[in-house]
């Protein structure tokens, strides 16, 4: 994928939507496309939390372990933004992410993520609305 | 008057050399100081005197060589500078005699008297010179030999049969006394059973770490004594305390040298098989022998082979990798050695079977590369196809570039890499490219502050360049390519050289431009000049690659960009091929070669640790006593190498201080130590009772 495609894909996104074409190309250019095969791990519970991803075709799986088996809590898709809360956080990942099936995603480097997002009050109100929504559907899924 | 300038430049050259030998010399010295607790621990005192015999020896042949030209310098200068006065007075006496000259016999009569006193003054300064130098040799030595020094026999004797230290280990009253009095052990007394595990613990300044010295005597105790069985330790000499002892302290030096020399350091204490040489070695040899023996130093030779096998159990150079593996594996050190044999380099004309292995493990790789699971894993070089995951410049190359000639940053530079776009046309191609990579790199990075790691990365344009090369990038928007002088040129055709397809996705070298530079490629290797063949060593399917690592002669291709899972796939895949084609112990093997750099630098921390450990088991001492030597590793692995290493040591003792109390669970004796005193000692089952210290400690 050119990265010129990626800018579109990254402006698909709510969260980059609202950003400059030349900050765009930016993100586009240094983020890194990666692709992944079914089951494959993009980051474990417990590791540092040091970027970002984006999907741009497939889905990921949400994996917590519990009592030694794993639990898939949520599925991801197409254009959806994880891996921010880690880097807003400061911590290690709280989850496992695992590929569903093929799947290519954006990797966003977390300093250049956590700089866009300080500089930029648009992406920084995006963020906002991301983070509320995740909020809200952990207090459905806790409510079940 | 052709003779003088031509000695003086060999002295010159020997000089040099000896300056060079001296340094060598002194960083030896300094290194040996800071590994001192190891000569002791290891009986290595031996094998360090002989290394310094042999550099002094080598430091007094070059000075020797540059004396005698020296002087015959001199000589030959003072000579002429004789022969004239001396030709005239011959002849000038000739004539005082034939009575046509008195005023000349006056001359020669003065003359012969000035220079008649020359001889005596240089006599008298020789003297004065003799008389300084050994004032101050004699300051220096003094320097050399302060009070409490261990007796030099200790460390010099070799009894005829080193006995074992296998019983009772009896301490009584000991004190360990500092400087000003301070006490650091005081009326210890206590009984290890033979073959026993004992753990140590206390607090640091507990005197923890003093005790475990005294009991590899490493020091002695200003008070009491240390019995083992028979022996009294303060009476053994080294030859029996640095074999049938190990001692691995915290921080254990490690030598500069290979792994190997590393690991074996502790078996090294007299020469034994001697080294072959040939007739002019042999000449070599005897005259250092003469004179390190007209020296009083050691007439060992350091180039013998100083490996004790029989301690290890092998019964020599052939089956020693068998130990060296177990010792290796013991510590987990084992993976790590194999790690750096693969990123090693391999000589195929010295090594030629074992290149042959490893290109049959590179074809056995390529086809196990060719199941689905790894289908796009892997870009494997192949002469006929543009690899996209190499750079430009990589596939213009097609090899591994050896010395500076073809160095990969420096390749748009190159007169013959830019004839060769010159002859299939591509020179215009490459400027066009450059031109509009500037322009996007112009655009992408014009807002961002100096120094921002993304020139470090993306590396095309530095921060500092970049003003420039917006100037360029617009000049040949605005007039055109051909417009544009030497300069600017340079600069934009130097650019596309680094572009990789598939990690900058910036699109710019199509199908077309990769179909010409493939030609590029073989005009490049056709047309490439005599004097530079030996300057790339090019991919072969067949061949093997000097100048690569052993990992990259097995891959023979990249990882692809965007795959994440590749490098552990992969290594993975290699790791299973080099098993199934027994290439591991090879490998390890250059593994075991790898330099470890001053001090062991080029080795992480802990594999400093593992590695100082791995030389105590190579030993199979009697007593094998480690001093918080795994402290640095994560609890996890300092548990599994502490079972490792009990299974390795079986029934011989084992004397551990502990950095966590609560290991002393897996020991069958503790001494617990407070303020230099033994607070209790006994089996730990009946220590370890709530209430009682080690149990305090322990859940402490």
């Amino acid at each position: 994928m050119d990265y010129l495609d990626a800018v579109k894909v990254l402006r698909s996104n709510p969260l980059f939507s609202k950003l400059d074409q030349a900050k765009l190309k930016l993100l586009a250019f240094a983020s890194e496309y990666q692709t992944f095969k079914d089951g494959e791990v993009l980051f474990n519970a417990g590791e540092p939390s040091d970027c970002a991803y984006l999907i741009n075709e497939g889905e990921a799986i949400v994996v917590v372990e519990k009592d030694g088996s794993e639990i898939i809590i949520n599925t991801l898709g197409r254009h959806e933004v994880f891996g921010e809360m880690g880097i807003f956080r400061n911590s290690a990942r709280s989850a496992t992410i695992k590929a569903k099936g093929d799947l290519s995603v954006m990797r966003i480097d977390g300093d250049m993520f956590l700089s866009l997002v300080t500089e930029n009050p648009d992406a920084a109100l995006g963020v906002m609305r991301l983070l509320s929504d995740k909020v809200a559907d952990a207090s459905v899924l806790a409510k079940k | 008057m052709i003779l003088i300038p031509r000695m003086q430049k060999k002295v010159n050259v020997l000089a040099k050399e000896r300056v060079r030998t001296v340094r060598a010399l002194s960083e030896r010295i300094g290194e040996t100081v800071s590994g001192m607790e190891e000569v002791h621990a290891h009986d290595t005192s031996e094998l360090v005197l002989a290394d310094f015999s042999a550099r002094i020896g080598k430091i007094y042949d070059i000075r020797y060589q540059i004396y005698r030209r020296k002087f015959f310098i001199k000589f030959l200068n003072n000579f002429i500078a004789m022969v004239t006065p001396f030709l005239f007075y011959l002849i000038g006496g000739y004539l005082v005699i034939e009575g046509s000259l008195t005023f000349g016999a006056l001359v020669a009569v003065l003359g012969a008297y000035k220079d008649l006193s020359s001889p005596w003054k240089d006599l008298l300064r020789y003297y004065q010179q003799k008389e300084d130098a050994r004032i101050k040799y004699d300051q220096l030595i003094e320097q050399f030999q302060p009070a409490g020094m261990l007796d030099e026999g200790l460390q010099r004797d070799e009894p005829e049969d080193i006995p074992a230290l296998t019983g009772p280990v009896i301490a009584t009253n000991l004190s360990v006394e500092e400087e000003g009095g301070i006490k650091v052990l005081e009326g210890v007394s206590f009984t290890m059973e033979p073959k026993s595990r004992t753990a140590v613990v206390g607090v640091g300044g507990s005197g923890r770490s003093a005790l475990v010295q005294l009991l590899a005597r490493l020091t002695n105790p200003d008070g009491g004594s240390i019995r083992i069985g028979d022996h009294n330790l303060k009476n053994l000499p080294e030859a029996v305390t640095g074999r049938r002892l190990a001692y691995v302290g915290p921080d254990s030096y490690v030598f500069s040298g290979t792994v190997k020399d590393n690991l074996l350091y502790g078996l090294k204490h007299r020469p034994g098989i001697p080294a072959r040489y040939d007739e002019e070695g042999q000449r070599h040899h005897q005259q250092f022998i003469l004179e390190a023996k007209e020296a009083d130093n050691t007439t060992s030779d350091i180039n013998a082979d100083w490996i004790d096998y029989a301690a290890v159990g092998a019964s020599g150079p052939e089956d020693l990798f068998e130990y060296i593996d177990k010792a290796l594996k013991a510590v987990e050190l084992d993976e790590d050695v194999y790690e750096l044999g693969l990123g090693g380099t391999l000589d195929p004309t010295a090594a030629p079977e074992l290149a042959e292995r490893i290109l049959e493990a590179r074809r056995v790789l390529h086809e196990r590369l060719e199941d689905p699971a790894y289908g796009d894993l892997v870009e494997s070089f192949d002469r006929e196809k543009y690899n996209t995951n190499m750079s430009v410049a990589e596939n213009l190359l097609f090899g591994t570039p050896i010395g500076a000639d073809f160095e990969l940053d420096q390749l748009g530079l190159n007169p013959h890499v830019l004839a060769v776009l010159d002859k299939v046309g591509l020179t215009k191609d490459f400027l066009a490219t450059g031109a509009r990579l500037a322009a996007i790199m112009v655009e992408l990075f014009q807002d961002l502050p100096p120094g921002h790691q993304f020139f470090q990365q993306y590396g095309f344009i530095s921060s500092d360049d970049l003003p420039e090369y917006q100037n360029v990038s617009r000049r040949a928007e605005s007039v055109g390519i051909d417009e544009l002088d030497e300069t600017e040129r340079t600069m934009l055709m130097s650019l596309p050289f680094k572009l990789i397809p598939a990690r900058h996705r910036i699109g710019l070298i199509d199908k077309e431009m990769q179909a010409r530079l493939l030609d590029a490629r073989r005009v490049f290797a056709e047309t490439l000049p005599g004097g530079q063949k030996d300057s790339v060593a090019f991919f072969d399917r067949l061949e093997y690659n000097a100048a690569a690592s052993i990992q990259d002669n097995i891959l023979f291709g990249r990882l692809v960009y965007g795959r994440p899972q590749s490098h552990r796939k992969i290594g993975k895949l290699i790791s299973e091929v080099v098993e199934a084609q027994n290439l591991r112990q090879a490998i390890m093997g250059v593994g075991l070669d790898a330099e470890v750099g001053i001090a062991g630098s080029r080795l992480s921390p802990a594999q400093q640790q593992k590695l100082s450990v791995a030389r105590c088991l190579m030993k199979n001492a009697d007593i094998l006593i480690i001093n918080e030597a795994t402290a640095g590793l994560d609890p996890a692995s300092q548990t599994r190498i502490m079972n490792n290493i009990f299974e390795f040591v079986g029934d011989r003792g084992l004397v551990w201080v502990l950095n966590q109390a609560d290991l002393a669970r897996h020991f069958d004796h503790a001494i617990v130590m407070e303020g230099g005193k033994v607070l209790e000692h006994g089996r730990v089952e009946e220590l370890n009772q709530p209430g009682r210290p080690l149990h305090d400690l322990a859940v402490g």
